[in-house]
């Protein structure tokens, strides 16, 4: 048996009893996340990136994310795992203790930063940082006349407007207003493509629950045609029904397809290509795997008690962040016409080829 | 789950993808082809084909001992989608390659290997596929066209319709009915294979709309075979044939029938293109990406001996429809109108993509149908 499937095997037995419908619920009408899932990761040691395998940790951290995102788990895996450790070792940050997450707006816009007497000075806002709420510190990225610096904030000198996407999770808006921060304390990023490398890493992650929430919407479409009967017989014995959650289900299918794609790529040429390629999957697969599992539910769909709604509205407020489908379209249309002529083919097939095994970076 | 392929089939496909697109820079210059929509089932160019065989490009996976190469699924997989990306004219062997001797090697007699599977590996022999009837599409257990014994063989009457490349072939299979369907509606079919020019063997053409002609209706009036021309199981038709639907609808010609118009437009835009231009070409491609990605899985499933009927199905029904979106979207970009006879390239490949495409979801099992076979896996039906 992989790694892979044991940590698949391990975490759905902790998320079937830690982040039912019930406790999702619970989790947006109190604090905005799951505490105590969040809690129970940290003591399995997978809130901690150097616990992962290194040859196959992002491959790991997807299958993480993957099963937070079917069962709709309001934890910030994908912001302190994947994106704010990681923030922190390229930036040669010391680890501390804590939730640490990363206070950026875009991969362009941020924070603003100006040295004086050997203190730096941050100012400026970053909106709908996820779970920013929750975090102990901020890594906050900002820009001065030079280049890009990483600093570690405590939440308490921040100023924390609480706000939330449509699926009630913490979007929060952090402001700054000309905090100083020792020297010592703050890091240059080496690379200020490492902005988009945030980003990137955001569209692919939040590409990896969009597959696991595309799953159970599925599973609760497939299971309610089955039980709901009209005309004297379940619903799903209709051809018109049938039909859908075929469409759905090859929607699924192609979005997981391509996050599996998309996480062996890392490194490669066309990394960043693959990873708006699957953000535009994973984007237009949201859209129409909505409108199915709504259809086929009927009122009882768009009800607060029953579930397809977690995960729909996941859905929609997933597709349009780190970069919205559209967004990564024209990115993705941007990096295949500069190929060139006969340019699009070679790009598809050499990066991270599934027929080949690990990619070499070009 | 993915599975890794060993590290020296690995490198030999690298190595082989690259010399097939030498090979195809070297034929599309010299003006030996040109680089057309739907080319898989349009193009029918004998003589490519036979170079393609001469260079051990057909039959790839095949036993030597049957004119085959004995190199892996995976080689032959990159051979295959090489040449469909570049819009090369395969309809000479296309089908014949990936299904008809497949099954030949799996149910054939020793003489039919030697025969017709070494042949097709030549690129020298054509095999029409007789599956379809007037009255009989996707429901092939409808079939009417009927063999009946004789002292000596079997007798054949019918007809079949649709039948690719039937005025090229050498050799007719034909799909019969030689009993009862049983309870199961299954039974009772028998393949035959029929030599072609056949004096009880009338070939009527039916031309497309494009005025273009592979189709054709077929009529088998008395036609003798002798019991050598069985192809496998007298009556065990069904199962040899639902063994190959996986391997003709997981293809990687289910998803890039419309890849060179794509491939053009992209290769022509630049940083000029406006953001809608580019928003498509982004959209299309990363559909294509992620369709890739699938048919490699069922390919690795298929490697690994597998059942993949609902993954394949999948594949052909988001493929073909992605097949058909790529001139809808793309047509916004290509000035001034489709043209079958423009000298422009982006005008004609628009124009083959917008008149082929009825069949991208039809041929191959209409889509309606392959859906109904995920519903099935999904425990809908």
């Amino acid at each position: 048996m992989s790694t892979d499937t044991m940590l698949a095997e391990t975490l759905a037995r902790l998320l079937a009893a830690t982040s039912g419908p019930a406790d999702v619920q619970a989790a947006e009408r109190e604090e905005g996340w799951n505490r105590g899932l969040w809690r129970e990761l940290e003591a399995l040691g997978l809130a901690d990136v150097d616990n992962f395998d290194p040859d196959h940790t992002i491959a790991n951290q997807l299958t993480v994310l993957h099963q937070l995102g079917r069962h709709a788990a309001t934890v910030p895996f994908l912001e302190s795992v994947m994106i704010g450790q990681w923030l922190r070792w390229q930036a040669g940050l010391p680890v501390t203790p804590g939730l640490e997450l990363v206070a950026q707006a875009s991969p362009s816009s941020g924070m603003t930063a100006v040295k004086v007497d050997g203190a730096w000075r941050l100012a400026g806002g970053a909106a709908k940082v996820p779970f920013a709420r929750a975090a102990d510190r901020l890594l906050v990225v900002a820009t001065h006349s030079d280049g890009v610096i990483v600093a570690p904030v405590s939440l308490v000198d921040a100023t924390l407007i609480r706000s939330a996407n449509m699926a009630g999770e913490p979007r929060d808006t952090v402001q700054l207003d000309g905090l100083r921060v020792p020297a010592a304390d703050v890091r240059d990023l080496p690379d200020t493509a490492l902005c988009d490398a945030v980003w990137q890493r955001g569209a692919l992650g939040r590409a990896a629950m969009m597959a696991g929430a595309l799953e159970s919407a599925l599973d609760l479409s497939v299971q309610y045609a089955k039980d709901r009967k009209q005309f004297g017989r379940p619903i799903g014995g209709f051809q018109a029904v049938q039909q859908n959650l075929a469409l759905l289900a090859a929607e699924v299918a192609a979005t997981r397809a391509m996050v599996t794609l998309a996480g062996r790529i890392q490194g490669g040429r066309h990394q960043r290509a693959a990873i708006a390629a699957v953000k535009a999957r994973a984007g237009r697969a949201a859209g129409i795997a909505a409108r199915i599992a709504h259809q086929i539910h009927g009122a009882m769909g768009f009800t607060d008690e029953y579930p397809l709604q977690l995960f729909t509205r996941r859905l929609w407020s997933w597709r349009d962040e780190f970069g919205s489908d559209r967004a990564w379209m024209v990115v993705l249309g941007g990096l295949a016409a500069a190929e060139g002529p006969g340019g699009l083919w070679p790009m598809i097939t050499s990066a991270g080829d599934r027929l080949h095994g690990v990619p070499s970076p070009a | 789950m993915t599975m890794m392929i060993p590290p020296e089939i690995d490198r030999r496909c690298r190595v082989l993808r690259e010399e097939v697109r030498d090979f195809l820079r070297h034929e599309i210059r010299s003006g030996a082809i040109t680089p057309q929509c739907d080319a898989w089932l349009t193009g029918f160019d004998p003589q490519f084909t036979r170079r393609l065989g001469a260079r051990g490009w057909l039959g790839m996976t095949w036993p030597k001992a049957y004119g085959g190469h004995e190199r892996s699924q995976f080689e032959r997989f990159v051979v295959i989608e090489e040449l469909l990306a570049a819009g090369a004219p395969t309809a000479a062997h296309h089908t014949n390659d990936r299904q008809v001797g497949p099954m030949i090697l799996r149910c054939g007699t020793e003489h039919q290997k030697k025969t017709v599977v070494a042949g097709i590996a030549r690129g020298e022999c054509i095999v029409a596929i007789g599956l379809s009837e007037p009255d009989t599409g996707s429901d092939l257990a409808s079939v009417r066209t009927r063999a009946t014994r004789t002292g000596t063989g079997w007798r054949i009457n019918g007809s079949k319709i649709w039948t690719s490349f039937a005025h090229h072939a050498h050799y007719l299979i034909a799909l019969c009915r030689t009993g009862d369907a049983g309870a199961q509606r299954h039974g009772g079919l028998t393949q035959f294979i029929v030599k072609l020019p056949n004096p009880g063997v009338r070939i009527r053409p039916i031309r497309l709309l494009t005025g273009g002609h592979h189709f054709n209706q077929v009529f088998l009036d008395d036609v003798e075979v002798s019991d050598d021309g069985v192809l496998g199981e007298v009556g065990g038709a069904w199962t040899q044939i639902s063994a190959e639907l996986a391997l003709e609808r997981s293809g990687p010609e289910r998803f890039l029938s419309t890849f060179p118009l794509l491939s053009y437009v992209a290769g022509v835009a630049g940083q000029s293109s406006g953001d809608e231009m580019l928003c498509a070409i982004g959209d299309l491609t990363s559909q294509l990406w992620a369709l890739r990605a699938m048919s490699i899985d069922v390919a690795q499933m298929l490697e690994s001996g597998r059942s993949t009927n609902t993954e394949a199905a999948m594949v052909k029904d988001l493929g073909t429809r992605f097949e058909g979106d790529v001139p809808d979207r793309l047509r916004a970009f290509v000035m001034p109108e489709p043209s079958l006879s423009s000298g422009d390239a982006a005008q004609a490949l628009l124009a083959q993509a917008i008149l082929q495409s009825p069949g991208y979801t039809l041929r191959g099992g209409a889509n309606e149908i392959l859906r109904g076979i995920v519903a099935r896996d999904l425990g809908l039906r």
